[in-house]
């Protein structure tokens, strides 16, 4: 995880957001489940981690004061999502 | 609230220019069935929810809806990117590009403005849940139509992942709709 590109890191945030939505969804009709939800803050947790890196390194993810823009405000700079990358 | 997230749910990367598929695709941005109603439509009915769990769910999909929305109208921007005005002409999509150039707007395949009508909030639990119940499905055969009608994997790939999110949504559906029948 060291030497990751910031596309590299980008998928592995991709992929935990998308199983931790698709787990929310089901916690949301299984709010019982305690398996379901220690895998849930498990991921929440490493994803946490895995942001954090990336907004470090590479800029912000999220607006509204949720990603400290490190290195000036780059927030602004392309890519946005729908840019062919 | 909600918060922005500047990220696509699911990668979009289409590089080969498609006028027939974007104007195809405006069916799932904002027609009867598209992702724009559906967001809406979850968004809305929330409100007046007596259970915590079926608020948390229609507040949850119609987020990833969202999310959805913009997967389309990227689709849709790439497919337009390169494009000249000839080609819009021969694609039959004059209209378009007088109107619009190469942005998306909420109207169906056929040029159709999205309309609220295409929403339901009858205020009765169940019988909300069962419309969105049904409308994931007529997402699920919209995607099914679109992937029939794209011979680009570019294309074909997202709206497979799409299509596989409604199914998931029809499920999460059916156990909203036990939770509420059993309250």
């Amino acid at each position: 995880m060291n030497n990751m590109t910031a596309a590299g890191l980008m998928q592995q945030i991709a992929e935990y957001e998308f199983l931790l939505a698709d787990l929310n969804l089901y916690l949301d009709t299984h709010p019982s489940d305690t398996r379901a939800l220690g895998d849930y803050n498990s991921y929440a947790a490493q994803l946490r981690t895995l942001k954090d890196k990336y907004i470090r390194e590479y800029g912000p993810l999220e607006n509204f004061g949720n990603s400290i823009n490190f290195n000036g405000w780059q927030y602004n700079d392309r890519p946005w999502p729908w840019d062919i990358v | 609230m909600w918060l922005y997230e500047k990220r696509l749910l699911y990668p979009v990367s289409i590089t080969r220019p498609n006028a027939r598929m974007a104007r195809l695709l405006l069916e799932q941005y904002a027609g009867g069935a598209s992702e724009l109603t559906a967001a809406v439509t979850y968004l809305n009915q929330r409100y007046t929810m007596p259970e915590g769990a079926v608020r948390a769910i229609l507040t949850d999909i119609g987020t990833e809806e969202l999310a959805h929305l913009e997967m389309v109208a990227g689709m849709i921007t790439q497919c337009l990117a390169g494009l000249s005005q000839q080609d819009f002409k021969a694609a039959g999509m004059g209209g378009w590009y007088a109107a619009h150039r190469r942005s998306p707007f909420p109207a169906d395949s056929s040029g159709v403005p999205w309309t609220a009508a295409y929403t339901v909030s009858s205020g009765d639990p169940a019988a909300d849940i069962i419309a969105d119940m049904a409308a994931e499905q007529q997402a699920r055969t919209a995607y099914e139509g679109l992937i029939s009608l794209s011979d680009d994997a570019a294309i074909t790939d997202p709206l497979d992942f799409l299509r596989q999110r409604e199914i998931v949504h029809y499920q999460r559906f059916g156990e909203a709709l036990d939770i509420v029948r059993a309250s």
